[in-house]
């Protein structure tokens, strides 16, 4: 109805109450007719029958049937619906029965479509009436004895009966004329009523839908729209109205029209000047960009140029420093060490720095060990923090923690990195603590709490606003007493960011600063299973740490051990909780401030001469202050900045009573160079001769076999002459650079298709990680390298040229049945001893295997040598380097036919090799537990 | 209380006093309910308002003892009968507005003074009538029930001495009644309707009168009512009439010293009334009422 046109409005209003009226009038009396009739037709026959019956009475009377026949045939005549007349005296005895001969043709004389409607609709039925007929008495009251003897009941005065039957067909009939004028006639009387309706009606919606289409008219723009003026009253004005709006909006129009031109002309002239600046803009922002573009390069070349040199300088500082040189020079050293460390850690803030302004930092997600990742950063710190005489406590991490998670281990190292430097550069004294937390753990994902804690200087409310800004410091002072870019924070923040987390800060000027953030992992299914040692036996430990933080991350190793524990902070209080109760076991920190204290140290020996089963925690990593601890007469020392899993394991075998001798000298021991390298071949590939010099000195110090070449294409050649154990090859040089030598190296025959390339780059992204591991390298090593990480790459991929390791903790190792499948200890051997490695390696090799086969298939389904022979060689490495020896034995095999081009056989040896791969996963999954798969 | 005592000693003085002023007292017993009772009653009593008589009505026979009357006066046959036939009383009766034929079904127990004053007009009255209407020689047809056949001998008797031919036919069930009216009317010239309340009862007047009417046959009717019904003439006693014969008959009874002259009296005024419709219709030439009347009662 909202939609409804004022005509149909107006005729909804006009017509429904008339139609609602003339039907219900209609029906009321055509119903009232209807039932009129039908009454009439019930009160005829029953006045017919007593007019028969009181005509009858003297017929009855004197039996005379002729009368009544008579009697009969006229009323017959005379009535038309009569169908028949029945007389019969007070005995039932019928004296009559009169028909009549034309009751089945009688019809009316309507028209004949009555006459159709009749019979299609009505049905005829017969009415029969009863009357009695009785006689009529004559009082004679004057003769009153006469009247009261003949008094009798009134039944007597009944002397005969009349049955009457009457047809409705002339009813019905009637009834149908009648019901069709009462619907004819209101019909006609609304047909009537919808026409003036509309006459009427259109006189006044005419004009309205004429203003309306106006109206339209105006709004569609065409304002010139007149009415004519044909309407009276209120329409009348309205139009006369309308018209003069319509004159008045143009008007209106015209001198709006007007303005507009003159405001288009102005702004057409601001527009072009406006175009001008935009040109002049845009080629300003494109100098800008260009500039900006060319900086970004610029710094990235620039940082990569200065760390290549950085590389020779730090190199040889340190190797200048193990030289004889008196202090005077060692303390030049080392400050000449610590300036290019600085400048290097400038240098790879402006680099991050750069890459996340421009966009092109990425995150890596990749498995990686938390544990070694939370261990290397204290051990990192350690140095850092004792010198500066702070204590450092790594809180070790939760059971509950997986080992390994996907993530970006460097950029969560460099966050840690980063604000645990903060910590220690910020903190003249107290302590710095690490800390991990469970926010929320999932089947699939875990949230960690990171959080550093220190007791420096703290920020004030000031440079709290200004802290995560670029090259803003806390306070200006700090850049000049701190130096500094004060880029690390923002650094950490975009990583945070970019890693999906959260950081934050609590900070007061009086205790210091708490820096916090949080990070999603994924954790993937196939996990580490550390080592779980644990003391069941009830034994009780006595732990003395003096500071809070100490005694919490000490206690909880304990408590998850299944220790029984006594703590303290007083020293003194020790000989008193020993005598008082059975202890088994003690465990003494001697902390950063303490380990010159010799009255402590004095009292510790004491205790530790007379308990055997005793463990010293000392807040230091120098040689020459453990010898002094050592020379007090403590025999099991350990330093503060240990693994908890090394830390539990000396519990244990102390607890145990195991046989682990001179368990602190091994420490030392584990400091000094005994590594023997003298039967190895390596090769040194680099453009740039600082860093060729250095490696080839640190090499050279091993008793290596050393050799170098200045590009990718003098390495080739020389490997076409002879074979090298180890290649250590820098991916940028001129001629050819580092990524096609390799994949030369791997695809060409030569000597050193199956030796171990490490890249060697100072700009190591994770596509050129990917790219250099694609390429087929085994490992890569950032630039500035020191010797330790040279070794620490040399332990771990050549482990036979090293001497027994004395930190290692494999325990007694079998070949199980079927090691020819995987041999566990020559896996364990070739990941330096560590059993760990081994395993990963193993879980990665057991990961990538499908992949591997994959590659296998469609390189010989497609006849593509090429690819068949590089996927097979990346499958020969990978078995070999896990001892997966059936595995690397056939992909050997294969690899071999392939160099020969012996194809036409490969086909079984490449079966033979998928069942190698499908075995070595049903043992991987079948020894799933690390334990079993010794 | 004392109060009550006097009203009812003023009240009983008062009775005494009439009783010693008029000796003579009549009690008539009639329905009261009745209209031509209570108009014979009422006409009793103004004719004898100006007496020493003393006039006291009542409409239960049973109130008779509560009194002393000089004569009984019943008006109708139910209440003569109770009177008659129930009441220990020997007061003389004289009965009004008694049919002939009733008389013998009345038995006069106490066998009392007993005189009616018949309803029903002499035979030659009627005879006379028909005689003026149709001349001498016409028949008559009478149709006789189960009662007024006690009238056979008076018909006969009347027929001799009028010298008019009477046709009578008798019937003993109301079916007989059509078929021997049939016969009566086509045979006679005149139907003589004497009271039966079989043949003429106020169901079958009706009847009667329209086959007579359509044979054209006249009806001496025997009452008011019947010549008002249909019937073309006929003699009656008005209630005026009868009052005024009882009057005279009470008189006589006074006047011969409490006893009555005749046990049967008949009536001695009368009217004659001709339904002028229907003898026209009957194509009767009938001079005016009052004359034919006034020749009736001369004779």
């Amino acid at each position: 109805m909202k939609n409804w046109s004022i005509k149909e409005r107006v005729l909804f209003v006009a017509l429904l109450p008339t139609i609602l009226i003339t039907l219900s009038l209609a029906s009321y009396f055509n119903y009232t007719q209807i039932t009129n009739l039908e009454r009439s037709l019930h009160e005829r026959g029953e006045l017919i029958a007593k007019q028969i019956s009181t005509a009858s009475e003297y017929g009855i009377f004197t039996s005379n049937t002729e009368i009544l026949d008579h009697l009969s045939t006229q009323i017959i005549n005379e009535i038309q619906d009569i169908v028949e007349i029945n007389i019969s005296d007070i005995n039932g005895e019928i004296l009559i029965i009169k028909k009549n001969p034309h009751s089945h043709n009688k019809t009316s004389d309507h028209e004949s479509l009555i006459n159709y409607l009749a019979s299609q609709f009505i049905t005829e039925d017969n009415i029969s009436f009863y009357s009695t007929i009785t006689t009529t008495e004559i009082e004679i009251d004057d003769y009153p004895e006469q009247s009261s003897k003949t008094t009798e009941s009134s039944d007597s005065d009944v002397i005969g009966h009349i049955k009457l039957t009457l047809t409705n067909h002339l009813t019905r009939e009637e009834q149908l004329v009648s019901l069709l004028k009462g619907i004819t006639i209101p019909i006609t009387g609304l047909i009537l009523t919808i026409f003036f309706a509309i006459r009427i009606s259109a006189g006044v919606i005419s004009p309205i839908i004429k203003l309306t289409k106006a109206v339209n008219d105006i709004a569609d723009n065409k304002l010139d729209a007149q009415l004519a003026i044909d309407s009276g009253g209120e329409i009348g004005s309205l139009e006369r109205g309308f018209n003069k709006m319509s004159n008045e909006i143009r008007s209106s129009r015209k001198t709006l029209e007007k303005k507009i031109e003159q405001a288009t002309s102005s702004l057409t002239k601001t527009l072009d000047e406006l175009e001008i600046q935009n040109i002049e803009l845009d080629i300003a922002r494109n100098h800008a960009l260009s500039a900006s573009k060319i900086k970004s390069e610029f710094l990235a070349n620039m940082s990569h140029e200065i760390r290549t040199p950085m590389n020779g300088v730090i190199g040889f500082t340190d190797l200048l420093s193990k030289t004889k040189i008196n202090d005077q020079q060692k303390d030049y050293i080392r400050t000449i060490e610590n300036s290019a460390r600085n400048l290097l850690t400038i240098i790879d803030d402006i680099l991050d720095f750069s890459k996340i302004e421009s966009g092109k930092l990425r995150i890596e997600d990749i498995s990686f060990d938390i544990t070694e990742v939370m261990n290397d950063i204290a051990t990192m710190f350690t140095p850092l923090a004792y010198n500066k005489n702070i204590e450092i406590i790594s809180h070790p991490l939760s059971d509950k923690i997986p080992s390994l998670l996907i993530g970006d281990p460097t950029r969560l190292r460099q966050i840690i990195v980063n604000l645990v430097s903060n910590a220690i550069k910020f903190t003249e004294n107290g302590l710095v603590s690490i800390r991990t937390k469970i926010l929320e753990k999932t089947d699939d994902n875990i949230n960690i709490l990171f959080t550093i804690k220190d007791t420096g200087i703290g920020l004030n409310e000031e440079s709290k606003q200004q802290l995560f800004k670029a090259f803003t410091q806390a306070d200006s002072s700090i850049s000049r007493r701190f130096g500094g870019t004060g880029l690390g924070l923002v650094i950490c923040k975009n990583l945070i960011e970019l890693m999906r987390g959260d950081i934050g800060f609590d900070s007061d000027t009086s205790t210091g600063s708490r820096f916090w953030f949080s990070i999603k992992f994924t954790t993937p299914e196939i996990q580490i299973h550390h080592e779980t040692l644990t003391i069941n036996n009830g034994k009780t430990a006595l732990v003395y740490e003096e500071l809070n933080e100490a005694m919490e991350a000490t206690t909880i190793i304990l408590k998850e051990m299944g220790l029984n524990i006594f703590t303290t902070q007083d020293h003194k209080l020790i000989p008193e909780i020993i005598n008082n109760n059975k202890i088994d076991f003690l465990v003494l920190g001697i902390n950063r401030t303490n380990i010159k204290n010799t009255e402590l140290l004095d009292e510790i020996s004491n205790l530790t001469n007379k308990i055997d089963n005793h463990l010293v925690i000392a807040s230091t990593f120098s040689n020459i202050e453990l010898q002094s601890i050592l020379d007090t007469g403590i025999r099991n020392v350990i330093f503060r900045s240990s693994p908890k899993s090394l830390i539990k394991k000396k519990i244990h075998n102390i607890v145990c009573g195991l046989n682990e001798e001179n368990q602190s000298e091994n420490i030392l021991k584990k400091t000094e160079s005994s590594r023997d390298f003298s039967h190895v071949k390596a090769l040194i590939v680099d453009d740039n001769e600082i860093n060729l010099k250095l490696a080839h000195t640190i090499l050279n110090n091993t008793s290596m076999q050393v050799t170098t070449a200045n590009n990718g294409q003098d390495a080739l050649d020389l490997c076409l002459l002879e074979y090298f154990d180890i290649i250590l090859m820098d991916l940028h040089m001129p001629v050819m650079n580092g990524f096609k030598t390799i994949e030369n190296l791997r695809s060409t025959i030569n000597y050193c298709t199956k030796s171990i390339i490490i890249a060697l780059t100072a700009n190591a992204t994770p596509e050129d990680k990917l790219k250099a591991f694609n390429a087929g390298v085994n490992d890569i090593l950032i630039k500035p390298f020191n010797e330790n990480q040279i070794f620490s790459i040399l332990d771990h991929w050549l482990p036979y040229s090293k001497k027994p390791q004395h930190t290692a903790t494999i325990t007694s190792q079998s070949e199980l049945p079927g090691c020819q499948l995987y041999n566990h200890k020559t896996a364990v051997t070739l990941a330096g001893g560590s059993e760990q490695l081994a395993y990963e390696l193993l879980t990665m090799l057991i990961a990538d295997l499908p992949n591997h086969k994959l590659k296998i298939e469609q390189a010989h389904k497609l006849n593509n040598t090429e690819e068949l022979r590089q996927a097979v060689h990346k499958l020969h490495g990978g078995a070999k380097y896990c001892a997966a020896e059936e595995l690397s034995s056939s992909a050997g095999k294969v690899e071999n036919m392939i160099i020969k081009n012996n194809i036409a056989d490969i086909n079984l040896e490449l079966n033979n090799l998928y069942e190698k791969i499908d075995n070595l996963i049903s043992y991987y999954h079948n020894n799933k537990q690390r334990n079993s798969l010794k | 209380m004392p109060s009550i005592n006097l009203l009812a000693l003023v009240f009983f003085i008062s009775l005494s006093a009439n009783a010693l002023a008029k000796d003579k007292s009549i009690f008539i017993l009639a329905n009261s309910n009745t209209k031509h009772h209570n108009t014979i009653t009422q006409n009793i009593i103004n004719n004898f308002a100006d007496s020493d008589i003393r006039i006291k009505t009542s409409n239960n026979p049973e109130t008779i003892g509560n009194y002393e009357h000089d004569l009984i006066i019943t008006i109708g046959s139910k209440i003569a009968k109770q009177t008659l036939e129930s009441t220990t009383t020997v007061t003389p009766v004289l009965s009004l507005l008694l049919p002939e034929t009733v008389i013998d079904q009345i038995s006069n127990k106490n066998n009392r003074p007993w005189s009616t004053q018949i309803i029903d007009q002499p035979l030659e009255r009627q005879l006379l009538l028909v005689k003026h209407l149709l001349g001498k020689n016409s028949k008559v047809g009478v149709i006789l029930g189960p009662t007024s056949i006690k009238n056979k001998s008076k018909i006969e008797l009347a027929e001799k001495s009028t010298g008019m031919v009477i046709n009578y036919r008798e019937i003993k069930s109301p079916d007989e009644l059509i078929p021997v009216l049939k016969e009566i009317i086509t045979q006679n010239d005149i139907l003589l309707a004497i009271p039966d309340p079989m043949v003429y009862s106020k169901r079958t007047i009706r009847g009667i009168l329209l086959l007579t009417y359509r044979n054209k046959t006249p009806v001496i009717g025997f009452s008011k009512s019947y010549i008002k019904a249909g019937a073309t003439a006929g003699i009656y006693s008005t209630t005026r009439q009868i009052a005024a014969d009882a009057t005279e008959n009470i008189k006589n009874f006074f006047e011969m010293n409490k006893k009555f002259s005749s046990n049967t009296y008949y009536p001695q005024q009368f009217s004659v009334d001709i339904n002028k419709r229907v003898a026209r219709a009957m194509k009767l030439k009938i001079d005016s009422q009052d004359a034919l009347s006034d020749l009736i009662k001369r004779k």
